[in-house]
């Protein structure tokens, strides 16, 4: 009885500090012009300064202005051109691609993620973060002949997606496919450049699921199409060159 | 369950002792606010007045005021943030992060957890950030040790704010397919669940917190495996308050779970890019008196673990 109430009276001393929790209210706010507030400009605007600037900053030239349009268009050719371009050069020096991996090998991207036009003319850093200002990664991924009949069959469902070094000849019940220019028969594997987004069954890309392997360079897509933009001076024109047509 | 019907219920399951009146008198206990944000993904200036979805909204200037201006009105306020603090805008992209970190600080955040996208300038370019940041960053799962952020980060907090200790700790999601390997190096992923009820046994059990907050950056709702705050909230004991992110899920108000042990558990989190600040504020019993809440703690509805 004594160590009882001892232990109550302990207890009671101890709770005397201790708070519970009685109630609650929850109130999340939007932050609005409401609060405008100039404290943090001294802090911010050195940095916006040189952002601008650097957004400013001329990166290449383009002789025509880019468009995107399914099922092909210059400015999804130019897209995946360049990503297969920077993914030979990844492999080439990457230890754990072999260069055979890429003997059987396309760019597939998705007109969804090309999010303004090149315009013709000088083509700024700020123009390309308008282009791509998502932080998608170049990504490629070893798949089966089975699952790359699956993409192509996306490909005629969705009417097209922007492609390199592969062409297609599509319908509901024939896919045909050739790439860099020989016929593929969905008989090896493939080696698919793309986006970690797209890689990651992005854009309803499902036959990117549960790859033979998958390699993130983690290389910054607009980092690629920067530097592929200086180093391609002026742009060229792209053209549509049946890379994915329908067929009867 | 709203308040009123709480309120109701708590008042006949304990057969009057408490007075309705007393517990509506909130002026008389000790109240802390805990306001927090999450996925601001350097989003520091305000989205563009022709932006389609935000036009106009957020800013940090602005989350600045609307803190202080909750500052002057409250006594006990705690500033939370449940991570991906980075990328977003040419700002990160540029600067890696540290002009970020430098607003957060003029805020006075108090602590942070990272989230996947901090890992986005490595480990290196996460801790070329760090010393602008005044606020630690908590992290409960991620085993560090192999990697140069060992020691750089602590996996709990306690704040003592007026009578009330508050215990918060951080946990995040797998990085595994979600981040480069080469990024987030030899970081070691813990089960987020363990993790987070090892940690809270802690802060609540033996470091004897009155509050348990748990910062999370495991998603609304499951994405990559099976966990998030709905399950972490399930499987939870001694965790009060999750505070989401990762899902960049737009919660009105927080939302009422219930743990392992049958009690309850909040969890809030709001969207991203800083358009929102989230805001709880809990009422304790300034008395502290046991023969109310602490007698009827196991046999009320409403008991925050």
């Amino acid at each position: 009885m004594k160590l009882l109430l001892g232990a109550l009276l302990f207890l009671t001393i101890a709770s005397c500090g201790t708070k519970k929790v009685v109630d609650y209210d929850g109130a999340n706010t939007e932050i609005t012009s409401d609060y405008e507030d100039s404290s943090l400009d001294s802090i911010i605007s050195p940095y916006t300064k040189e952002m601008e600037d650097k957004m400013n900053e001329v990166t290449g030239q383009a002789s025509v202005t880019l468009e995107k349009q399914d099922p092909e268009s210059p400015l999804g050719n130019f897209a995946a051109d360049a990503m297969y371009e920077a993914a030979l050069v990844y492999a080439k020096n990457s230890s754990e691609i072999d260069t055979s991996d890429m003997k059987k090998s396309l760019c597939l991207l998705n007109f969804g993620g090309l999010r303004a036009p090149i315009l013709e003319g000088d083509i700024t850093v700020g123009n390309v973060f308008e282009f791509m200002p998502f932080d998608n990664t170049l990504t490629l991924v070893k798949i089966s002949a089975e699952k790359a009949k699956e993409m192509a069959y996306y490909l005629f469902e969705k009417h097209g997606q922007p492609v390199s070094n592969a062409k297609f000849q599509l319908s509901s019940d024939k896919q045909l496919m050739w790439i860099g220019g020989e016929p593929y028969n969905y008989d090896e594997d493939i080696m698919v450049v793309t986006s970690d987004y797209l890689a990651n069954g992005g854009d309803k890309m499902s036959f990117f699921k549960d790859p033979i392997i998958k390699w993130d360079s983690g290389i910054l897509m607009r980092d690629i199409y920067i530097d592929y933009i200086d180093a391609n001076r002026p742009l060229g024109e792209y053209a549509v060159e049946d890379r994915i047509t329908f067929i009867k | 369950m709203d308040r009123r019907r709480f309120l109701t219920t708590v008042a006949t399951g304990t057969l009057g002792i408490i007075s309705l009146s007393s517990l509506k008198d909130k002026e008389k206990m000790q109240k802390i606010t805990i306001l927090h944000t999450n996925d601001t993904h350097s989003h520091i200036d305000p989205f563009p007045e022709n932006h389609r979805k935000y036009p106009n909204k957020g800013g940090v200037g602005r989350r600045k005021r609307l803190i202080e201006k909750i500052r002057s009105e409250e006594e006990q306020v705690l500033l939370l943030d449940s991570g991906d603090i980075f990328q977003g805008t040419p700002y990160f992209n540029m600067y890696g992060g540290e002009l970020e970190m430098k607003v957060m600080s003029a805020m006075k955040y108090d602590a942070a957890t990272m989230g996947n996208h901090d890992f986005d300038g490595g480990i290196d370019g996460f801790i070329r950030a760090m010393p602008h940041a005044t606020f630690p960053f908590l992290c409960a799962n991620y085993n560090f040790d192999n990697t140069e952020l060992k020691n750089k980060t602590i996996p709990f907090k306690v704040f003592q704010k007026g009578g009330v200790k508050i215990g918060v700790f951080g946990v995040g999601v797998e990085l595994d397919g979600l981040v480069p390997k080469h990024l987030y190096k030899d970081t070691v992923y813990q089960n987020p669940v363990e993790k987070a009820n090892e940690t809270a046994n802690i802060l609540k059990n033996e470091l004897g917190c009155n509050l348990v907050v748990c910062l999370s950056h495991l998603g609304n709702v499951a994405r990559l495996n099976d966990m998030s705050d709905k399950v972490l909230a399930a499987e939870s004991k001694n965790i009060d308050l999750i505070i989401g992110a990762h899902t960049h899920t737009f919660m009105d108000k927080p939302e009422m779970h219930k743990n392992k042990e049958g009690k309850s558990v909040l969890v809030n989190q709001v969207g991203w890019a800083g358009l929102i600040l989230g805001r709880v504020d809990f009422y304790f019993d300034r008395k502290g008196n046991p023969d109310v809440w602490a007698s009827n703690w196991m046999h009320t509805t409403y008991d925050i673990a």
